[in-house]
């Protein structure tokens, strides 16, 4: 099923600061977190953190990153994002997916997997509660 | 021979004028940068004149909605930790660093030392806090302290040029940024460093000016060409205003073993405080009236020396009286008439950025050969009596040239800038 646009029942789905924080993201990733919303789609949520990510690469480095990411990329190594802008990435994931990553969970995310499979677990357990 | 210091480059983000070519014109020919404006949709607001930044749109917190002249290129990794006021000061500082014939690698030389001056932004500081506060003090962006304290100017401003000598904030309100330039300049004279960048910015948000309205110190005047008008029987408060300035002071050996453009020596300061008031200007202007005398004994010059005197004069009932009364005291009493002007009335008020922005004005003044007038002044206040308030521009040179800042707390600083 091709995404749809966010329409005004699907957008009530989204926290006032869930979007906010994807107001600068494409429709498509929108789109993705709407799916993930609706249908607990966990690949589109991936999608909305590599899309995170993204955005805090700095701009000298965007052009030599992959344009899909491997889980092996670490976040400081390969992607060039710094501990200051890793925390604002992390930020607007907890604002995005309404969870809170604790400080020590965050020093042992080190690359795109780390954060996509701690992302997931979180998610699960949230869902469970 | 004690060493000297110059001013080679300079940089500006003013309501007159996004350069210095602008910036010059506007002062010579008197041109103001007031525009109306209505803060929060608020037609009942007594405050309705600003001195506007043109060009720049930067109302938010939110570094995605600003927009600034292409000729700037600045990384989003960059725009992410600034305020607006940041903003400003960087295009301020790109302007100064090529003005003064520099390579913004050469800064990260450890000789360099950078002091910058601002209120901080109250409102990207209100964005996020009204976040922590909705989240029960969970969740708060975490480049909210970095982007909007007081300081915020020096920690991005040394990381992004890669600054690794004196770097530094100065928080005493309306004189900051004077403070900043005098302890600039103590620092190459002891030697310490051989190259200073001085900045001062502020932004103009309701959080960042209604405060002062409701202080009383803002005119309720709406209309652009008189709101503001330093010295005169009329004014009834100042008009608030922002931007940046950036002033670049080198020791004089090292500027010119590098052949460094010299808009004017920077000849010396002095500061003195009234131990008066939180907020209102001693009324006889004593604080002031000592700054003064510091300033000459600093410099070794005497009040006759002086030709041209930058005053702080906002616009204010009560400021402007005080320092009328401290150049009496200092100037008049002693017999030295030199020209006194307001560039207020043509800008209106910056708070921390006022110093270096209108000492910057008197280097420039120096060097293209002028003396800003009182462009707004009609009837002088009669505390004002025996003082020389030129209304248009004086196609003359000043040799020597007294800026003065008073902040609140009573903080006085006078700066001396001569033809070198």
């Amino acid at each position: 099923m091709e995404p749809s646009s966010a329409s005004a029942s699907s957008s009530s789905l989204i926290s006032d600061q869930a979007a906010e924080a994807l107001e600068p993201f494409s429709s498509g990733v929108r789109d993705a977190f709407l799916r993930y919303l609706s249908q607990r789609d966990m690949s589109a949520a991936d999608e909305v953190v590599i899309a995170i990510l993204k955005d805090h690469v700095p701009s000298r480095k965007v052009s030599q990153i992959p344009a899909h990411l491997t889980d092996e990329s670490t976040l400081m190594g390969d992607l060039g994002i710094d501990s200051v802008s890793i925390s604002d990435a992390v930020f607007v994931i907890e604002e995005v997916f309404d969870v809170s990553i604790a400080n020590k969970d965050l020093a042992n995310l080190r690359t795109v997997g780390d954060l996509r499979h701690y992302l997931r677990a979180k998610l699960a357990v949230a869902r469970e509660s | 021979m004690p060493r000297q210091a110059l001013v080679t480059g300079l940089g500006f983000i003013t309501p007159i004028g996004n350069d210095r070519q602008s910036v010059a014109k506007s002062l010579r020919e008197g041109r103001h940068g007031f525009a109306n404006v209505e803060f929060l949709n608020n037609p009942d607001l007594s405050t309705k004149v600003v001195g506007t930044i043109k060009d720049f749109v930067a109302e938010t917190p939110n570094w995605r909605d600003w927009r600034f002249p292409e000729n700037y290129e600045i990384a989003r990794e960059t725009l992410r930790s600034l305020s607006p006021h940041g903003l400003y000061a960087l295009c301020a500082i790109e302007q100064a660093i090529a003005d003064a014939q520099l390579s913004s690698e050469q800064l990260n030389d450890g000789d360099t030392g950078l002091y910058c001056a601002s209120a901080g932004s109250t409102m990207v500081l209100h964005h996020h806090v009204s976040r922590l506060m909705a989240t029960k003090g969970e969740r708060c962006g975490p480049l909210g302290v970095v982007s909007s304290i007081a300081g915020t100017l020096n920690f991005n401003l040394a990381a992004h040029y890669g600054i690794r000598g004196a770097v530094g904030g100065y928080v005493a309100a309306c004189a900051s940024s004077s403070h900043a330039l005098g302890c600039a300049l103590d620092d190459i004279r002891l030697g310490r460093q051989k190259r200073m960048i001085v900045v001062g910015a502020e932004e103009i948000t309701p959080e960042s000016i209604l405060p002062f309205a409701a202080m009383r110190a803002l005119s309720g005047n709406p209309d652009p060409n008189t709101a503001s008008r330093p010295f005169d029987q009329e004014r009834d408060g100042f008009v608030g205003a922002g931007g940046a300035t950036v002033m670049i002071i080198e020791e004089a050996e090292f500027a010119q073993q590098r052949g460094a453009p010299v808009y004017a020596e920077f000849a010396g300061w002095g500061q003195a405080a009234d131990g008066h008031s939180v907020a209102v200007s001693h009324p006889e202007g004593t604080g002031l009236a000592d700054a003064i005398t510091r300033t000459l004994h600093d410099t070794g010059l005497k009040a006759s020396d002086i030709d041209y005197i930058n005053a702080h004069a906002t616009s204010t009932p009560a400021g402007d009286r005080s320092e009328a009364h401290a150049f009496r005291r200092t100037f008049t009493d002693v017999g030295a008439t030199p020209r006194v002007s307001s560039t207020k009335g043509l800008t209106g008020h910056p708070l921390s950025m006022a110093g270096v922005m209108e000492a910057a004005f008197c280097s420039l003044a120096i060097q293209e050969k002028f003396i800003p007038g009182n462009h707004h002044l009609i009837t002088p206040d009669e505390a004002c009596d025996g003082l020389n308030l030129p209304r248009a521009t004086i196609d003359e040179a000043p040799e020597t040239v007294l800026s003065t800042s008073s902040g609140f707390g009573g903080s006085n600083v006078g700066l001396i800038f001569r033809q070198s």
